[in-house]
């Protein structure tokens, strides 16, 4: 009558499958991977684009917004028609789904780029390239990554729903968990989806905070110092966020 | 150097910004675009590095059609500050003074050298201000940044857009000095545009008065300050007040309204509160009738409250400036007893304004800034 605890069951799963956790992590990485890569090839360039057609960046962003609204669940659902079911499908609608924030990002961060910088940077003579690659995007990317955060943690999140439609990655085993009335199996792919979703938000955070321009004036000042061997420490040691300006001007 | 043949700008929206403008603009001196807001200054400006195309009329830098020239080319060879500055908020000081010989693709070690040179220039230590963002520098630094970052790549032409807008007067007096020094070893041709019409006098060699997008008149600044050519001319350079202050002169111009003026019916209490809610030390009385009662201090009043008298008990009515008789010598010498505003009336008795030392100290720098300029030019 001695019914084995929860923790003991997970533990004899996990020991005798995690050749198959293991794979269907890998296949959650990749399916959602892709669905990430696939939104940013996409949406960051359409995103500049629609700062330079003002006219019609509301209809793009509303038109992602729709994919957004509707449930995840129904558009894979909806998705089986036109492409049939397995991952081809799950990747599109994770796709569609994380249009939004990555787009919408993009868009409100390089048209929020102060106007007097771009004006003061075409005075200068920098070409329209220039001002984008040198200017607009390097100013935008913290926007821009906060908008990656969001869309990574939702492809990730979503990506469970996959195996509904035929797909693989994690969701396998929380649907197949969830048939057999086993929680130690659903909990056995649900942990490292959370994990996933974790490590992909704090790389991401991690990533916009190496890249602020505060830290990136500090590591060439570093560098300087390491180079010429001159003393900067008046400029570098201090905390950075002491070094705002004494006079509140704008 | 810059010629301008009846140049028009009219902006889609119909706005006629510039009208027919003539100037023609000589090689090494500081020619001052001067005008009330919305007078077509930025656009004059934009039009020389093409930021702005002219809708009509020709302008030409060195006998050449700019039309004709690429346009990033020739930005690359005007210096440019903008109104506001418009750093680069995510590059270092370094950064964005290299940013033009950057697009030239100077070798690094020039660039480096180069930045260290006008950094010094400006008195920047390069050790302590190297590698500091915009964000990082107090206001004036970031105005002089601005300016040097024009200056890089030795432009022949710069184009100055309010470079000391928004500053302190004693900072703008020093970076208007450091400009002209600056010029004195460098002679480039620079534009400069300002609405402040002692900033015109002190820079300018020549000097452009626009409104409305034309010309008012265009003349050295003896010529506008000797022969204005008209009525708005005239108010636009001011009757020259500042020029005939001596010490026997009247007060009239350091004369300010009070900050705070209680009615001699209030009791201590209210009188305290309005006093304390604007952070004041003293504040002015007026009766019913309108007439002067007399200077009250905060502490006088708290002691007052204290021991349950009228307010009328504390009014200090000896020291006073007359507005009719009374010279700046008078002003000054309270003013030197002691620094709290000193009340002014009329002969009839009325409230006039106060005296305060600010004000004092800011005529007297507008004064001696105006009297360099006069002397320089002689
Ligand atoms: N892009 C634009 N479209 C339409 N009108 C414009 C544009 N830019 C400026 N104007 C108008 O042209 C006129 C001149 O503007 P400009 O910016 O040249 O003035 P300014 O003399 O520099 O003024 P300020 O001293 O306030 O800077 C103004 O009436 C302004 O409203
Ligand atoms: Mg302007």
């Amino acid at each position: 009558m001695n019914r084995p605890g929860f923790f003991e069951l997970l533990w004899t799963y996990v020991s005798r499958q995690y050749p198959r956790i293991i794979n269907a992590t890998i296949q959650h990485i990749q399916i959602s991977g892709t669905a990430l890569l696939l939104t940013l090839v996409f949406c960051i360039p359409l995103g500049i684009y629609i700062t330079r057609k003002e006219k019609i960046a509301p209809y793009v962003i509303a038109a992602a917004n729709v994919f957004q609204t509707i449930p995840s669940l129904a558009l894979l659902g909806f998705l089986i028609f036109i492409l049939g079911i397995g991952n081809k499908n799950a990747i599109t609608a994770l796709f569609l789904y994380a249009m939004l924030p990555v787009l919408q990002n993009t868009y409100l961060g390089i048209r929020n780029v102060e106007k007097s910088v771009i004006q003061a940077a075409r005075g200068m003579g920098m070409t329209d390239m220039q001002i984008l690659f040198k200017v607009e995007m390097p100013l935008a990317t913290p926007v821009i990554i906060g908008g990656i955060r969001v869309a990574s943690v939702w492809i990730i999140g979503t990506a469970a729903l996959a195996a509904a439609i035929g797909g693989g990655g994690l969701g396998q085993l929380i649907f197949s968990g969830l048939a057999s009335i086993r929680n130690e199996v659903i909990v056995a792919g649900a942990v490292p989806a959370t994990l996933l979703a974790l490590f992909a938000d704090g790389g991401l955070k991690a990533l916009a905070s190496y890249l602020e321009p505060q830290r990136r004036a500090h590591r060439l000042a570093r560098k300087a110092r390491r180079i010429e061997g001159v003393d900067l420490s008046a400029d570098t040691d201090d905390d950075p966020s002491e070094k705002e300006p004494p006079d509140g001007e704008t | 150097m810059v010629d301008f043949e009846s140049v028009t700008k009219q902006y889609p929206d119909g706005t006629v910004a510039v009208d027919k403008l003539n100037l023609t603009i000589e090689k090494g001196k500081i020619v001052v675009l001067i005008g009330p807001s919305g007078c077509g200054k930025t656009t004059t400006l934009k039009m020389v590095n093409r930021l702005e195309e002219p809708s009509r009329g020709v302008i030409r830098m060195g006998g050449q059609n700019i039309l004709k020239m690429n346009p990033v080319d020739l930005r690359r060879n005007i210096g440019y500050v903008i109104q506001d500055t418009g750093l680069m908020p995510h590059l270092t000081v370094t950064e964005n003074i290299a940013t033009v010989p950057n697009l030239l693709r100077w070798k690094k070690e020039r660039v480096k050298a180069r930045v260290e040179e006008l950094l010094h220039m400006a008195g920047l230590d390069p050790k302590l201000y190297r590698y500091r963002l915009p964000a990082q520098m107090s206001g004036g630094q970031r105005q002089r940044i601005g300016v040097l970052r024009a200056l890089a790549a030795e432009p022949e032409v710069v184009l100055m857009d309010e470079p000391f807008g928004a500053l302190d007067p004693i900072t703008r007096d020093r970076l208007q000095g450091e400009l002209k020094e600056i010029q004195n070893t460098l002679q480039r041709t620079i534009i400069f545009v300002t609405h402040d019409i002692d900033e015109a006098l002190k820079l300018g060699d020549q000097i452009v008065l626009m409104r409305d997008g034309r010309v008012e008149q265009i003349g050295s600044p003896e010529d506008l300050q000797q022969n204005p050519a008209n009525a708005f001319v005239e108010s636009f350079i001011g009757e020259d007040r500042l020029a005939q202050i001596t010490p026997e002169a009247g007060i009239d111009a350091l004369v300010e309204d009070a900050p705070l003026i209680l009615k001699a019916s209030s009791g201590p209490e209210k009188a305290l509160e309005r006093m304390e809610r604007v952070g004041r030390e003293t504040a002015q009385v007026v009766g019913e009738d309108g007439l002067w009662k007399g200077m009250v201090w905060l502490n006088d009043i708290k002691n007052a409250e204290r021991y349950g008298k009228p307010i009328a008990s504390t009014y200090r009515t000896k020291r006073k400036l007359r507005i009719e008789d009374a010279r700046i010598r008078e002003a000054a010498t309270l003013l030197a007893a002691s620094s709290e505003p000193i009340p002014v009336v009329d002969a009839s008795g009325r409230l006039r304004g106060i005296v305060t030392d600010a004000g004092f100290a800011r005529m007297t720098i507008a004064r001696l800034t105006r009297g360099r300029h006069q002397k320089e030019s002689a």
